[in-house]
């Protein structure tokens, strides 16, 4: 059973242009996505996963449709707004994890919690370094993200995009650049987010990664092929 | 610390090589900008403030001899500030053995209370006892005389002993190195015995309540037209009024220029600097791209944004104007101390102005947004998609913009250092014109005219002269006060057949033949008659008389307003006698060694007789003095054009290293598949040396007209309004204008592309 609704897409397409040629990257979606949902969107390369997940994060814009992410209406926001929105509502988990790599890991979540300003100040220290011991490199706080591993710069880069404690939370192939080791390690980090009642979206491009989700949307050629319900 | 400003100076750091760029452009830049106006300041005010202290007359008022004059009713005169009798003898003074140079001797009324033209005792005597006299400071340097020595004065047929009691500081007078004169102060007796002139005929006077040189005029009129009163009767012209230019230095053109040079070359370096600052910025920002993505995906507003990009500003401003604030105070005072010694002034200005200061501390935290701010601005308002695909901002047109933005500063550096070596030439050119046009070497000049029999008498016996001429007036400003008009313009009366001139006309011809009157003007002359044209008549006004004659031709010399005339048109309107006072004499041997040997038996001969010598020149001294007065200006162009070449050296070499540098994986990619180090150095080099040499082509392009704006520019200030220099093109300037730029333009790539192939191929392709 789905929970409230926190995502929708309603007829959503994305058109790039580029000179005469046109490509259209996504083609009339419609999604919707429960609060709490464990989801997967999975397809090969070049689908429109990640053109997908431009759409609910803001990042980008459709060229047609409309997307409702927790009640907003992401369209009708400006740059400024949308940031702000984006940053209380949205955490991202991206490929390259993304950090920045002049702060530590530490300086990383606090920054983030300061561009938002939801978390008092004198709580950031304590509630970064308690994310930090949850996915497990409590100990690596104060190193440069240069000085960690694949799987530990990517458990880095949840711990940044829980800081502001978002409902939800996307990440974008947030395996393809890890070993089977570091990558069950973050997806078991993801999965045990659901518990907490976070919504977790996640894109890949490996099937059988879809496989450990509640929810799998496939999507082809821009357009939703299947969505299923795996387990419960 | 905040984690935005950590953000912040944590960028800095990580710039490495390219923040160490950002910073010193803007020092750069900042240097450039706070020099001129740390110097600026300082001069324009300092100069002034010379003169202004020593409370300059605003005219001098000259008497015919035995005129009565009632001082005191010219001191209760409403209208009259100050004023006092301030005789001046014009004598001889010997700098050297046998080397004899004019000496304006000052006779003061009272040395303890100087209400005007004051002088101030920097050593000796403060007032020199009677007999004895204080030199001015700046003699010294182009003398041997100096406080306690005996000074050797001629005046008239004898030659006196006078004591140099002290030495004084005058600087309203015109520099003594520049116009080789000797200036000395002492009491009226004493002067009035040496000259054997009479005392009180020169009166000084400042004026209340006057603004211009009209008022001053006006005011001196009034003052002339009631002393002459007493006078009149005998038909005598019983007062002559000088107004020198209203409260200003009589080099203050020679500052002008030099703060004008100035003032182009630290804008020239500030634009230099705001060119290699912005594209410093748009390489360091090259990085920050994805980064600037990840902040805004993690909600950083652009507000934000501008926040944190403000603070990393904020650090280079901090850090470069702590550098170039000491470094433009400390070249600033530099230039003004130079300045200050070429034209014998005191800095006045012990601690800069706090308004000055904040300026400096103002420009030093605006000049980084000014420059990097648009590029900021752009990189803030990049897309989060574009960001994080790491797309940077415009490659394309930012790599073609920086190269034309290169070839720019390149040609910008070539073009100031090329024309600063043409309009070098066209001083060289003008100069040997002016030294070409008089054909004489040696000059005697009297204070009075006289005979010319008697005159050429005393020279008769003097060997090695080829030829000889005797003329009324000549060049230089004692000249003038022995002929000249009513209005302060020097006559020149000389035969029609002279051989001891050559002239560049400006426009129309040389003197010739004719029934009617016919003058030539010089171009200083040309402002005072209203810009005539050639073939107009002009109107003289010549002892009392007015006379007309008919304007044929306007020479270019550098010298005072001088009227050229036939001596027989002269001797008809107001030398009935023939008298002259200049004789001119061409040496046999006229290699230096030889017009000197000339000069020697010249001054022998004047010392043996009782002429009123005011001076005695040769051609070449002559030419010295003029080439003093221009030498230090060539210096400084020359210096300050070479400066711009450096920075644009300097600029092209930084933009070449952040190129190499975001090319970095590239030429990584290119060792990987076998270019060799040698290949790669060469393909940077040669790319360095293209932009190179499309700047130099572009700048020898852009040196035509600017050089031609050049010389209207600096024959304006230095030779008088509307005067242009003829445009020359220096041979030396083209070559050494390509030299340097091509060793520039080599070094300029061949640094960095060394440093781009001493890291390794792994470390190059995982370059981002």
């Amino acid at each position: 059973m789905r929970s409230s609704e926190l995502i929708r897409l309603d007829r959503v397409s994305l058109t790039y242009r580029s000179g005469e040629t046109q490509f259209q990257a996504l083609k009339n979606i419609d999604l919707t996505v429960g609060a709490g949902e464990h989801l997967a969107i999975v397809g090969p390369s070049g689908s429109g996963k990640s053109s997908l997940l431009n759409m609910i994060t803001g990042i980008d814009h459709p060229s047609q449709g409309e997307v409702v992410v927790d009640g907003t209406s992401i369209r009708a926001l400006k740059e400024g707004p949308l940031a702000r929105w984006r940053g209380k509502t949205v955490g991202i988990v991206f490929q390259f994890f993304q950090l920045i790599p002049t702060l530590t890991v530490l300086q990383n979540l606090l920054l983030a919690m300061e561009l938002v300003a939801v978390v008092p100040k004198r709580d950031r220290r304590p509630r970064a370094e308690a994310l930090l011991a949850r996915v497990g490199i409590a100990a690596q706080g104060g190193k440069l993200p240069d000085e960690l591993s694949g799987g530990e710069q990517q458990r880095a880069a949840i711990a940044r995009a829980l800081a502001n404690d978002p409902p939800l939370l996307v990440a974008d192939e947030p395996t393809g650049n890890l070993d089977s080791r570091n990558a069950d390690l973050v997806l078991g980090v993801l999965h045990d987010l659901v518990q907490t009642g976070k919504t977790v979206l996640v894109v890949t491009h490996e099937r059988n990664v879809g496989s450990l989700f509640a929810r799998v949307v496939t999507l082809r050629d821009g357009s939703i092929v299947s969505d299923e319900a795996r387990k419960a | 610390m905040s984690s935005l400003t950590r953000k912040a100076w944590q960028d800095v750091r990580a710039g490495g090589a390219r923040s160490l760029l950002v910073a010193f452009a803007l020092v750069l830049g900042l240097w450039g900008l706070g020099s001129v106006l740390v110097a600026y300041r300082i001069l324009s005010h300092d100069l002034q403030e010379n003169f202004l202290r020593t409370l300059p007359a605003h005219a001098v008022l000259t008497f015919e001899p035995a005129s009565p004059l009632d001082l005191a009713s010219v001191r209760s005169r409403a209208n009259v500030e100050s004023a006092e009798l301030r005789d001046l003898a014009l004598l001889r003074v010997e700098v050297r053995p046998d080397e004899w140079i004019p000496l304006w001797l000052y006779g003061v009324e009272n040395f303890r209370s100087m209400e005007l033209a004051r002088v101030t005792s920097q050593e000796g005597a403060a007032i020199p006892p009677e007999g004895a006299m204080l030199i001015e400071r700046n003699g010294r340097l182009i003398s041997t005389l100096n406080t306690g020595v005996g000074a050797r004065v001629r005046s008239q047929d004898r030659i006196v002993e006078i004591p140099v009691a002290g030495i004084v500081f005058d600087p309203a007078q015109a520099p003594a190195t520049q116009d080789h004169f000797i200036y000395a102060y002492s009491d009226r007796a004493t002067v009035a015995r040496v000259s054997g002139e009479e005392s009180g005929r020169r009166l000084v006077v400042r004026f209340r309540d006057v603004h211009t040189k009209a008022d001053v005029e006006r005011a001196a009129a009034d003052l002339a037209a009631d002393l002459a009163a007493p006078v009149a009767a005998t038909g005598r012209s019983a007062v002559k009024v000088t107004v020198p230019a209203f409260l200003e230095h009589p080099h203050q053109w020679q500052l002008d220029t030099l703060l004008g040079m100035l003032g182009s070359i630290g804008l020239l370096a500030f634009l230099l600097s705001s060119v290699l600052v912005s594209q410093a910025v748009a390489a360091l920002l090259a990085k920050q791209v994805r980064q600037i993505g990840i902040l805004k995906a993690i909600g950083a507003s652009r507000r934000q944004l501008a926040g944190i990009f403000s603070l990393y500003l904020a650090f280079f401003a901090v850090a470069s104007g702590l550098v170039a604030i000491p470094l433009a105070i400390l070249t600033g005072y530099g230039f003004s101390y130079f300045c200050a010694g070429i034209l014998n002034v005191e800095i006045l200005t012990t601690r800069l102005p706090g308004e000055t200061l904040a300026l400096l501390v103002l420009a030093a935290l605006v000049l980084p947004f000014l420059f990097a701010g648009p590029t900021l601005a752009k990189a803030s308002r990049i897309s989060v998609r574009k960001a994080l695909a790491g797309r940077r901002i415009e490659r394309r047109s930012r790599v073609t913009g920086r190269t034309v933005m290169t070839v720019a500063a390149t040609a910008m550096g070539v073009a100031i250092f090329s024309t600063g070596f043409n309009i070098r030439q066209s001083l060289f050119d003008f100069l040997a014109t002016t030294r070409d046009s008089m054909r004489y070497d040696v000059q005697v000049v009297l204070a009075e005219p006289m005979a010319t029999d008697a005159f050429s008498r005393v020279f008769a016996a003097v060997g090695g002269v080829e030829r000889a001429e005797m003329w009324s007036g000549g060049r230089g400003v004692l000249q003038t006060r022995v002929a000249g008009t009513d209005d302060g313009v020097g006559i020149v009366a000389l035969p029609l057949d002279s051989e001891m001139v050559s002239f560049r006309m400006r426009s129309g011809r040389w003197l010739a033949p004719s029934d009617a009157p016919e003058i030539v003007i010089n171009q200083a002359a040309l402002p005072l008659f209203r810009q005539p044209k050639v073939g107009q008549p002009l109107a003289l006004r010549i002892a009392g008389d007015e006379r007309r004659a008919t304007l044929v031709g306007i020479v270019e010399e550098i010298d005072l307003p001088k009227v050229y005339l036939a001596d027989t048109l002269y001797a008809r309107w107001a030398n009935p006698s023939g008298e002259v006072n200049t004789l001119l004499l061409t040496a046999k041997d006229r290699s230096f060694q030889g017009v000197m040997s000339l000069k020697r038996a010249v001054e022998g001969a004047i010392a043996s007789s009782s002429l009123k010598v005011s001076y005695v020149m040769s051609q070449a001294e002559r030419t010295k003095i003029i080439a003093d007065h221009l030498n230090i200006i060539l210096m400084v162009l020359l210096t300050l054009s070479f400066l711009v070449l450096w920075v644009s050296a300097l600029g092209m070499a930084s933009t070449t290293s952040i190129t190499v540098l975001e090319r970095t994986r590239e030429l990584g990619v290119l060792r990987a598949i076998g270019a060799t180090p040698e290949r790669i150095l060469g393909m940077l080099v040669a790319e360095g040396l293209a932009t190179s040499a499309a700047g130099l082509v572009l700048g020898l392009i852009l040196s035509r007209p600017l050089t031609g704006l050049a010389a209207s520019f600096f024959g304006s200030l230095m030779l008088g309004e509307g005067t242009v220099l003829r445009s020359a093109h220096s041979t030396t300037g083209l070559v050494t204008t390509v030299a340097v730029s091509v060793l520039f333009g080599y070094l300029a790539s061949r640094l960095p592309a060394a440093g781009a192939i001493r890291i390794t191929i792994r470390r190059a392709l995982a370059y981002e």
